[in-house]
């Protein structure tokens, strides 16, 4: 609403500079993926004889297929497309896990308040502070006693706890809108605490939903530190191995095939903040504005 | 023995003493409003009748049982809220039937009763619309209407009409009279607005501080107030309130007068009880209100507002003199009660 105001009265001067200006930033930022794309379907000899930006003469999908099938990341050379599924292996439950977690969480400590619940969501909060190297020891002394080290099942659970701080915080800020008499009403109707969970809370926290998924989604994802602390081998996420591949060299470097890797590394988070993007920043701001 | 009975109830929040020792009876089919200032614990009252705030002392009593640990759904009473509480994602039916619906009532039984709710409020052609899509008075139906689908023992009402706008308010009051005197509901009402206590009431609940100050039907609370504090509470604009030290002919032990601005008869100068300015005329058409400010008041005290149903020939600044008829006046002693009843 505001947006489409706030240039009415404007001189046609200084809309064609706000545009202009806008235009160079967008260009700014799309540059290196456009690089990468470029160099990517670009063949060796090419890139090392032509210009950066020039576009490719022979367009090919070699360095891709080599980049998922049969790269070399470390001593194995089967490609990243083994690393890319224990990516989503991890993602894809450590991403629900954190956020059923952080929505019930919240639920409790916006609508069943206890004695101590303020400071209990203080401390839940300093959770979300914490740089990832402060608990890198005592997590790995207690994935090794919990039998999980080196395992995605311990990745996973590193990650959900995690993310359970921040998962949190998005659902009691959110939960804190919806009002109390809304849970009074379901109470008198003869709902119970999990049933107004499931029959009335979750049904209304669609927004918040996609912004605690697409959160968790892109920390999970992209995480690296984690992932190369606590896996080894086979069970390292695609960060990881995308580290692997650029750094195994056999002789050339092979900037097409690091590129289409890099780009398929990328690619899952780019895709849903493209398909859930306009979700998130209302999610975002549904506790600033009401209605 | 009355239909719903409190019996030295108590509400503790900490140390804080919320609700103190509150008795009250209420009879079948009796409507009976709760008012008072904000924090006299009206709400907090009505919550511990539905379930909503544990009872820290004292028994609930309905219809012979005791209630007073029972869980809210099993109290067999409704709820209407300031807020609607509408679950948003529910269409208007769905919202209406979800109680029966979690108890396990037949669907047919169900859509007869939801069916009957619509027809009483006007409701059947938004049966299948979200809360989203209506207007603030439908909402507050649909909200009744979640409410008398269950045919509760006992329907409790806090501040329904406080959202509404003015116009909307007076229509949806006189709503809630009728449907009152069609359903024969007992009914526990809570507002801050004396005009809905007085012309919905049964029996009006005065309280303050988390105790009742005056139970009694609105004209008693009107003609006879216990205390100043229920004199100043009912009544708009607020009864007068006049320091007697200076006054001929009070009773003893009197320390200020309560006079109703309709009581309040302006009279030359003269040997008047109370002479003053007049200080502004509010003409309202069908009333004037007229505002003295006495002599020898401070500019922030209150002005006395004497109120006629004529209109009024007086200019500001003009001088007059106030009188009242004792039978109409209240007297109050230093504890502030009225000495009227208490003699």
């Amino acid at each position: 609403m505001s947006s489409r105001t706030a240039g009415a009265g404007m001189h046609p001067g200084w809309r064609v500079l706000t545009y202009a200006i806008l235009l160079v930033a967008a260009l700014y930022y799309l540059l290196p993926l456009f690089v990468m794309l470029n160099t990517s379907l670009k063949s060796l000899a090419e890139i090392r004889s032509g210009n950066l930006l020039s576009l490719p003469q022979d367009p090919s999908l070699a360095a891709w297929s080599k980049a998922w099938g049969s790269a070399c990341t470390g001593i194995s050379c089967d490609g990243v497309k083994g690393y890319f599924w224990n990516s989503v292996k991890i993602t894809v439950p450590a991403v629900l896990i954190s956020t059923m977690v952080g929505a019930i969480n919240g639920y409790v400590l916006s609508k069943w308040r206890f004695r101590g619940s303020n400071l209990f969501f203080g401390m839940l909060l300093v959770g979300t502070m914490l740089p990832f190297q402060v608990v890198l020891l005592p997590m790995a002394r207690t994935l090794g006693e919990l039998g999980l080290a080196g395992t995605v099942s311990g990745l996973i659970m590193v990650h959900v706890i995690y993310g359970i701080a921040f998962t949190t915080l998005f659902f009691r800020n959110f939960y804190i809108g919806v009002p109390d008499d809304l849970v009074r009403a379901a109470r008198i109707d003869g709902a119970g605490f999990w049933r107004i969970f499931f029959r009335i809370m979750l049904p209304m926290s669609l927004p918040i939903i996609m912004v605690s998924l697409i959160w968790q989604m892109t920390q999970i994802w992209n995480d690296f530190l984690f992932g190369v602390v606590y896996s080894s081998g086979d069970a390292q996420p695609i960060t990881v191995a995308l580290n692997n591949l650029v750094n195994s060299t056999t002789g050339v470097k092979e900037y097409n095939v690091d590129m289409a890797a890099a780009i398929i590394a990328a690619l899952p988070t780019l895709l849903v903040y493209v398909l859930a993007g306009s979700y998130f920043v209302r999610g975002m701001t549904a506790g600033a504005v009401k209605g | 023995m009355a239909f719903l009975s409190l019996n030295n109830v108590d509400k503790f929040y900490g140390d804080l003493h919320a609700i103190k020792s509150v008795n009250l009876a209420i009879e079948q089919g009796e409507f009976v409003v709760f008012v008072g200032p904000s924090g006299c614990g009206k709400s907090t009252l009505l919550r511990m009748i539905a379930g909503l705030e544990t009872i820290d002392g004292g028994t609930l009593m309905l219809g012979g049982n005791d209630i007073t640990h029972v869980i809210p759904s099993k109290r067999d009473l409704a709820m209407v809220f300031q807020s609607y509480a509408l679950y948003p994602h529910m269409s208007v039916e769905d919202n209406m039937s979800f109680a029966l619906r979690l108890a396990g009532e037949d669907k047919a039984v169900i859509a007869k009763k939801v069916a009957e709710a619509a027809e009483k409020l006007d409701l059947e052609p938004y049966l299948k619309r979200t809360p989203r899509a209506l207007s603030g008075g439908q909402r507050q139906r649909v909200a009744i209407g979640r409410a008398i689908v269950r045919q509760p023992k006992v329907f409790l009402f806090d501040e329904p009409l406080s959202n509404l706008d003015a116009a909307l308010r007076g229509q949806t009051r006189v709503e809630i009279a009728r449907l009152h005197r069609e359903l024969g509901a007992t009914t526990v009402y809570v507002t801050h607005d004396q005009v809905e206590a007085m012309t919905l009431a049964d029996r009006v609940v005065v309280l303050r501080a988390g105790h009742i100050e005056q139970v009694g039907t609105p004209l008693e609370l009107y003609d006879a107030p216990v205390n100043k504090f229920v004199a100043q509470f009912i009544g708009m604009p607020q009864m007068n309130l006049i320091k007697t030290d200076g006054i001929n002919g009070v009773p003893a032990g009197a320390v200020e007068a309560g006079v109703r601005t309709e009581h309040m008869q302006i009279t030359d100068e003269g040997n008047a009880r109370i002479k003053g300015t007049v200080e502004l005329i509010e003409s309202l058409g069908n009333e004037t209100l007229i505002h003295v400010r006495p002599d020898g008041a401070d500019s922030h005290e209150m002005p006395l507002i004497a109120r006629q149903y004529s209109r009024s020939e007086l200019n500001m600044g003009a001088r007059v003199g106030l009188g009242w008829d004792d039978s109409q006046a209240h007297y109050f002693n230093t504890q502030g009660e009225n000495l009227r009843i208490t003699a």
